[in-house]
């Protein structure tokens, strides 16, 4: 029952990309060394102090691999021998366009990213675009790169975000695509919600809700025949499975979780210290302070605005119904993130409830379905292929 | 915190403030106030500590002190502080939590919050009516067929294991109320029953209370001496009205024992399946 603490780490705002639901304000500001110094220095007193031992970075932009590879090598110089000093264990994870890789990017994919690495694609690609491109020209890019990555041993796990022609496409051609066509054995699809600057497009999410219901419902049909027990993880529905299966939350995504504003921090290249990435780069009111200006960590995690993050769940369950919803485990009102940026203020549940109670709810039925698949293949002796 | 109380020695309940007095004892500390249990902590030998117990949620933020895993006990005052809940998510990630939940109307959703939290719970009982059965009822209906429901809820949960394995259990031991293994002691250092008993049964010092109270039962034929789950009972819920009528609480034991029996044949099923190797997939 060890301690752990989730860094989401904004190295740049710069990017390579346009993407037209992109919640991040772009700027032209990189993190330094001497900055990450002054971040680890005083993030790790700061765990030492409260006894956490685990540090999982989550490495992003703008787009990370703007920053030079060996600027990454030598920022994970600094922080494991700080770690090691302090007995923390850090994990790394990174998640990029690959719009500019290459392989000089295969030494710290693999030294600091145990050789993974997780990128964005569309299907179809509406609004993923290059900068000064558009989304054929992203589409193009990120192929070969991909190609080049894949060819280099690297794992792949790819984000995809589905738009108004995906729902119409449907899921059995959705998953096809990445998995078959592609070949993407981990894929993660999130739902698009109107953080940042508005702009028309962001107008129009949520996405119809009847839609997207379906939409899931039926890619976790197909992912549960064609890829649940041939390798495929299929995210948030894996982690969905694995707790109506086992009883295991530690797979469920972050915002899904009691006391993500306990767990997670995130921080950019301007020191401004958040909640998460979409909080730091876009909604300045939301700022717990910022690392280079604090006198210590302690000073920014106890800011009143953690604080009112944190007490979220408690405020939902007394205003919204969520404290009467049959999957309040595994939920606690949602997103944040997602509520300030579609209601304008966090006190709010997930603009996404109906969606996820409805997937919940599949996702339960299928662990039934499969505990008694189960079952009988034990007891006729077969395993799954 | 064991569902089946805390084994043969003697436990007390004490006030953070006589830790010194009782060194050499089992005991449960009790404060409202988080810093002051922290503090204890030094004072208690770790295998004396059965659990630490904070009757006052406002302020978790010293418990963050602790440095090795310790069971706490968060006790509700009433449901108005029920989402003071979410402020110890974190902590249970690193210390087992149960939360002690005076049964109330309306304290369900208490339960329901504390589970969803994987915090485990016990209900403090207190004199039953048709509203507070019908209460239990809906927490007993929750603990045995929801599907989020991951968490032991006592009295319900160690019934039902006693029932599956077989075994003896008391609602006594499970509520940590039989007067032979259980003392409060109070702020003045004053050391009581854990809850007031009838004065008609049982010698003073309690140790032979439940054996007295039990064999009177049983003479004076009432609704005990014919009843299925006497020996899980004991008469608990006859305290502190003796005419107290029970059939709300046997159809909970039997809602238990049938849960008990279901859990059963599908486990005797599934065996049969394994060994017969022939089953007809759906």
């Amino acid at each position: 029952m060890t301690k752990r603490l989730t860094l989401i780490l904004l190295t740049t705002l710069r990017c390579n990309a346009d993407c037209e639901y992109c919640f991040e304000n772009k700027s032209a500001h990189d993190l330094t060394h001497q900055q990450v110094m002054i971040i680890f220095d005083k993030l790790l007193g700061y765990m030492t102090e409260n006894d956490i031992r685990e540090l999982t970075i989550y490495w992003l932009g703008g787009e990370i691999m703007l920053l030079e590879p060996e600027w990454y090598l030598r920022a994970n110089d600094f922080i494991r021998t700080l770690a090691e000093q302090k007995g923390i264990t850090v994990r790394h994870y990174m998640q990029s366009n690959l719009l500019a890789y290459n392989s000089k990017w295969n030494r710290v994919i693999s030294e600091m990213f145990r050789n993974c690495i997780g990128t964005s694609l569309d299907f179809p690609n509406l609004y993923r675009r290059t900068f000064g491109g558009n989304a054929e020209a992203y589409d193009k890019i990120w192929t070969r790169r991909f190609r080049e990555v894949r060819e280099n041993g690297i794992s792949v796990g790819v984000i995809s975000i589905p738009n108004r022609q995906t729902l119409e496409i449907g899921a059995a051609d959705f998953y096809s695509y990445y998995v078959d066509d592609v070949g993407i054995k981990s894929l993660k699809v999130n739902t698009p919600f109107p953080g940042g600057a508005p702009n028309p497009l962001k107008l129009t999410f949520p996405l119809n809700s009847e839609l997207l219901t379906l939409f899931y419902t039926q890619l976790a049909d197909v992912w549960m025949t064609q890829g649940y027990e041939c390798g495929v993880r299929l995210d948030p529905l894996q982690g969905l499975i694995e707790y109506f299966l086992n009883g295991d939350k530690s797979q469920l995504e972050c915002i899904w979780r009691p006391a993500c504003g306990d767990e997670h921090i995130s921080i950019d290249p301007r020191g401004n210290v958040s909640a998460c990435d979409c909080m730091a780069a876009s909604y300045p009111e939301f700022s717990f302070g910022n690392v280079f200006d604090c006198r210590d960590m302690s000073e920014v995690m106890n800011s009143p605005v953690r604080q009112q993050i944190r007490d979220r769940p408690s405020q939902l369950i007394r205003i919204e119904e969520c404290i009467d919803c049959d999957y309040l485990a595994i939920c606690h009102g949602g997103c944040f993130t997602r509520a300030y940026s579609t209601f304008g203020r966090i006190s709010a549940k997930d603009p996404d409830c109906h969606v996820h109670k409805a997937v919940f709810r599949h996702m339960s039925n299928a662990a039934v379905k499969l505990a008694g698949t189960n079952v009988i293949r034990r007891s006729i002796g077969a395993t799954p292929s | 915190m064991s569902s089946k109380g805390v084994g043969v020695t003697r436990c007390y309940n004490i006030p953070a403030s006589l830790v010194n007095s009782f060194r050499d004892k089992k005991v449960v500390v009790r404060s409202k106030n988080a810093a002051e249990l922290v503090d204890s902590l030094a004072e208690v030998a770790r295998d004396q500590l059965i659990y630490l117990q904070l009757l006052s949620l406002v302020d978790p933020a010293p418990l963050s002190k602790l440095s090795e895993p310790v069971q706490l006990d968060l006790v509700m005052q009433g449901d108005s502080e029920f989402s003071h809940l979410y402020r110890f998510a974190e902590l249970g990630k690193s210390h087992p939590i149960r939360v002690t939940v005076p049964l109330s109307q309306g304290c369900a959703r208490t339960v329901k919050l504390a589970i969803s939290l994987d915090f485990r719970v016990k209900l403090r009982l207190t004199l039953l009516d048709d509203t507070l059965v019908d209460e239990l009822t809906g927490i007993l209906e929750y603990y045995l067929h929801h599907r989020t429901a991951s968490q032991p809820i006592e009295f319900f949960h160690s019934v039902l294991m006693a029932f599956y394995l077989k075994q003896v259990v008391t609602v006594w031991d499970i509520q940590e109320e039989n007067p032979s293994r259980f003392r409060y002691v109070s702020e003045s250092g004053r050391i009581e029953f854990p809850r007031p008993l009838l004065t008609d049964y049982g010698p003073a010092d309690g140790n032979c209370f439940l054996d007295d109270y039990k064999m009177q039962l049983f003479l004076e034929q009432g609704d005990c001496s014919a009843c299925l789950y006497f020996s899980v009972c004991l008469g608990y819920f006859k305290i502190p009205d003796k005419n107290f009528d029970c059939r709300g609480v046997k159809k909970l034991f039997q809602m238990i024992k049938d849960a008990c029996t279901e859990l059963e044949n599908s486990l005797r099923d599934f065996d049969s399946q394994l060994l017969e190797g022939g089953v007809n997939p759906q």
